[in-house]
């Protein structure tokens, strides 16, 4: 361990309050350079700002396809960045290119997620370990081997390992196997993109304990890409929340967590399963799923899924159930808006063998079944109904939108501040005039 | 099936659906024999849900996959029974064993993608299962498959049915797949990890989904997963699995409230969200054995924080923790609680010798 040592004596792990990654209206769009077919392109990180102190642990959460392992990626210019800036160190590394990335490259280092996958079974493990050694012509072969087994060590592995081939590892092995290649050049600044969801709970903590030792050991800057909130809970300074590309909600943990005031945050808290059968809680589950990245909803984007969202004056005091109803119609119209019509349906469409405005009755009775309907909003359902039997679906949601749409629909929220502790959310309730988000959750029952 | 002479069961009332005893699902390699299942027992009623937890390794899906009879070589069913409304599915043939799957245990499997058949829609698919199983075609399977689609929470249903699985979203795809296994009509619902591979959000929809479909349709649920937080909203009953063998098993409010076996404290307490924010996680110390030879001693005793010498000499059977709650077993020396600890010792050391005689006939 020596070497390593060395290099780094007086390594403090506390984070510094130093700059050392700023990232600056980010996008990452994939598909955007048209061709025959090319629609709108996918827009898996669409603008978001924030920076990584120097020695903390940043937390990057959100469901699948909210784009966290495409930031991970940006970040380390495994994908090219569409527009915006990554300062690393006071470099924009976006407009790096050939030796100087290269050189760049032994500063920051990335474990994947799947060990399997991420380790070539056909090496052995001192052979994969050495490889960034060697591709970055790092002193000695000699020193190369001597450092891989040190490197094993470190992870907590024996160095009679080094001749082992992965198959020969369990997953908490192999993952041990992925982070001391990482580490072999001495990197300041790791991304580790779910490092340990494909491993058992037991297993997990030992790689999360493994981490925070390194950390503190080497004055490591970690951030971790994660879908499992509890993880990340336990072991970051910061925690990024996303949403389609968007950062929703960016603060301390504790702030975070104990207190989440973006309504993504909170309905995203409230679904996690408590090892607690006691608890009984009333969730905010979420209906459906995220929309396309491609066709993102315009406003806040996640006007269409939010609980929370803002409504027009006259609606404020509407039954929730019914207002619930409100949105699953025109989630449904939505749905069927966006349905991109294949040929067959096409011809089927201009055969007039199917409608699709047919089974309008169904959609209904869905979303209302046996609710008490006010006239005032029964008169916009009903005429919207008309225009989806004339097969207008464009219409009928126009009429809607007109009528119950809000704040949320037609403009993009900023990220404002909350709080003191340097927090910022992005949505619209956060401003002056707005019932505030803990407030709504509060008076309308939900529980986190 | 129509014989409902199987008894009912004592502790809660209820019918008993499934009952595991002492099952034995070895692997034959030319190497060695694995023991994946060495001597499981327990049950399920009509209306619960009963949860399997344990790390990868421990035999919860070989558990599975042996009460569907999906057992494929080298492996094979070696003892104990596993009585199905009172008919021993242990010794079928393969051609008995069909008329149970599906219509009387269906099985959702982890991955939706791979359940389903791509090239076919997903209202061909439920339609399949309902000409199978119920004998519905036409007009009437459509109309089914549309119900069992609504009652699954897809929304559209009828337009939904016409698509391909491709089509769907991971959260609607699980759900197609509760759908088709729902149309076959079973008493008894096996999930294997069914939530494993989905969103947070998406699970804590599939969770109420099923919590709905037991309560409406009386189903039995067993569900596996290494998930405790899972464990602790799903099930009724919960069982948690070592190398090959079920420690502990217990009402799911009082195995978390109580853990007896040191390996379930240990599972326990490495959840993160259990320990403190910024300290280190407390962890089970080595690695899960494969359990490649007969136990005669417990399994966890080389990772036990509270192993003493026996437990490298007898092998613990499943006992009741103590007098007051005959609903709480773990096979572990330290239990029965309140006798001296050697005479639990020679307790475990009798019953062990009694049930090794019973299987070597």
């Amino acid at each position: 361990m020596s070497l390593y040592q060395e290099s780094r004596d007086g390594v403090v792990a506390e984070p510094t309050g130093e700059v050392l990654v700023e990232v600056d209206d980010l996008k990452t769009y994939y598909g955007s350079e048209g061709g025959l077919l090319g629609g709108n392109p996918v827009k898996a990180v669409d603008g978001v700002s924030f920076d990584i102190h120097r020695g903390e642990t940043l937390g990057l959460v959100g469901e699948s396809g909210c784009g966290k392992s495409t930031l991970g990626r940006t970040l380390m210019q495994l994908e090219s960045a569409t527009a915006g800036e990554v300062r690393y160190d006071g470099t924009d590394i976006t407009t790096l290119s050939g030796k100087e990335l290269k050189e760049w490259r032994q500063n920051v280092q990335m474990v994947f997620q799947d060990p399997d996958g991420s380790l070539n079974d056909r090496m052995t493990v001192g052979e994969i370990i050495k490889e960034p050694l060697n591709v970055h012509n790092w002193k000695t072969p000699t020193e190369r081997r001597q450092r891989a087994r040190e490197l094993l060590d470190i992870v907590g592995l024996k160095e009679d390992h080094y001749y082992r081939y992965p198959f020969q590892f369990s997953g908490g092995q192999r993952q041990r196997v992925g982070i001391a290649r990482a580490l072999a050049l001495e990197p300041d600044f790791l991304v580790l993109d779910e490092p340990v969801s494909a491993l058992d709970v037991s297993v997990q903590a030992k790689i999360l304990n493994l981490l925070n030792d390194l950390q503190e050991e080497f004055g490591l800057t970690y951030l971790i890409i994660a879908h499992d909130l509890s993880v990340v809970e336990h072991i970051c300074d910061r925690v990024a929340v996303m949403y389609l590309g968007n950062i929703m909600e960016l603060g301390p943990t504790d702030a975070i967590f104990d207190e989440p005031a973006n309504p993504y945050t909170n309905s995203l808290l409230s679904a996690i399963p408590e090892p607690d059968p006691t608890l009984e809680k009333s969730r905010m589950t979420l209906r459906g799923t995220p929309p396309s990245p491609r066709d993102p909803p315009s406003g806040c984007v996640f006007s269409t899924r939010c609980p929370l969202k803002i409504r027009p004056e006259q609606y404020e005091d509407l039954d929730d159930d019914v207002w619930e109803g409100i949105e699953i119609f025109r989630a449904v119209l939505r749905d069927r808006g966006d349905l991109s019509k294949s040929v067959r349906q096409r011809l089927r469409d201009l055969l007039g063998l199917e409608t699709r405005g047919m089974d309008i009755e169904e959609v209904l009775e869905e979303s209302f079944g046996e609710l008490d309907v006010p006239s005032d909003v029964q008169q916009h359902i009903d005429s919207a109904v008309e225009h989806v039997r004339r097969d207008d679906l464009q219409s009928a949601q126009e009429e809607l939108e007109t009528e119950f749409g809000s704040v949320c629909e037609q403009e993009v929220p900023e990220n404002l501040p909350v709080g003191d502790t340097g927090r910022t959310s992005h949505c619209h309730r956060h401003r002056d005039e707005h019932e505030g988000t803990l407030d709504y959750i509060e008076s309308h029952g939900y529980e986190r | 099936m129509s014989q409902p002479e199987y008894a009912d069961d004592q502790r809660t009332g209820q019918q008993v659906l499934l009952e595991v005893d002492n099952l034995q699902t070895a692997f034959f390699t030319d190497k060695e024999t694995i023991r994946a299942v060495d001597g499981v027992s327990f049950a399920i009623d009509r209306g619960e849900s009963v949860g399997i937890v344990g790390e990868s390794g421990s035999g919860k899906s070989v558990t599975a996959r042996s009460i569907m009879g999906l057992v494929e070589t080298p492996g094979r069913i070696v003892g104990g029974s596993i009585r199905y409304k009172g008919e021993d599915l242990v010794g079928k043939s393969d051609e008995q064993w069909r008329q149970y799957r599906g219509g009387e245990i269906a099985m959702v499997f982890q991955d939706p993608l791979s359940s389903l058949n791509p090239v076919y829609t997903i209202g061909n698919q439920i339609k399949e299962s309902l000409r199978l199983h119920q004998g519905m075609r036409g007009r009437e399977a459509t109309q089914e498959a549309i119900n069992l689609l609504e009652d699954v929470g897809i929304p559209d249903a009828p337009r939904r049915l016409k698509e391909y699985p491709h089509q769907f979203s991971g959260g609607m795809r699980q759900r197609a797949v509760i759908a088709v296994a729902l149309a076959c009509d079973p008493d008894l619902l096996i999930c294997d990890e069914p939530t494993t591979a989905l969103d947070v959000t998406i699970q804590a929809q599939i969770l109420e989904l099923l919590e709905n479909l037991k309560t409406e349709r009386d189903l039995g649920i067993m569900f596996i997963t290494h998930d405790m937080g899972v464990i602790a909203e799903i099930s009724d009953r919960v069982n948690v699995m070592y190398a090959g063998e079920m420690v502990e098993s217990a009402p799911v409010e009082e195995l978390f409230a109580n853990p007896k076996h040191p390996y379930t404290e240990g599972l326990l307490e490495s959840i993160p969200s259990r320990n403190e924010r910024g300290t280190d996680l407390a962890t089970i110390e080595g690695e899960v054995p494969t359990p490649n030879e007969p136990a005669t001693y417990c399994r966890f005793a080389p990772r036990c924080p509270k192993a003493f010498d026996d437990c490298e000499q007898v092998h613990p059977v499943q006992v009741d923790v103590d007098e007051q709650t005959p609903d709480h077993q773990a096979a572990c020396l330290l239990y029965p609680e309140d006798v001296p600890q050697n005479e639990a010792v020679k307790l475990h050391q009798s019953r062990d010798e009694q049930a090794g005689s019973e299987v070597s006939e």
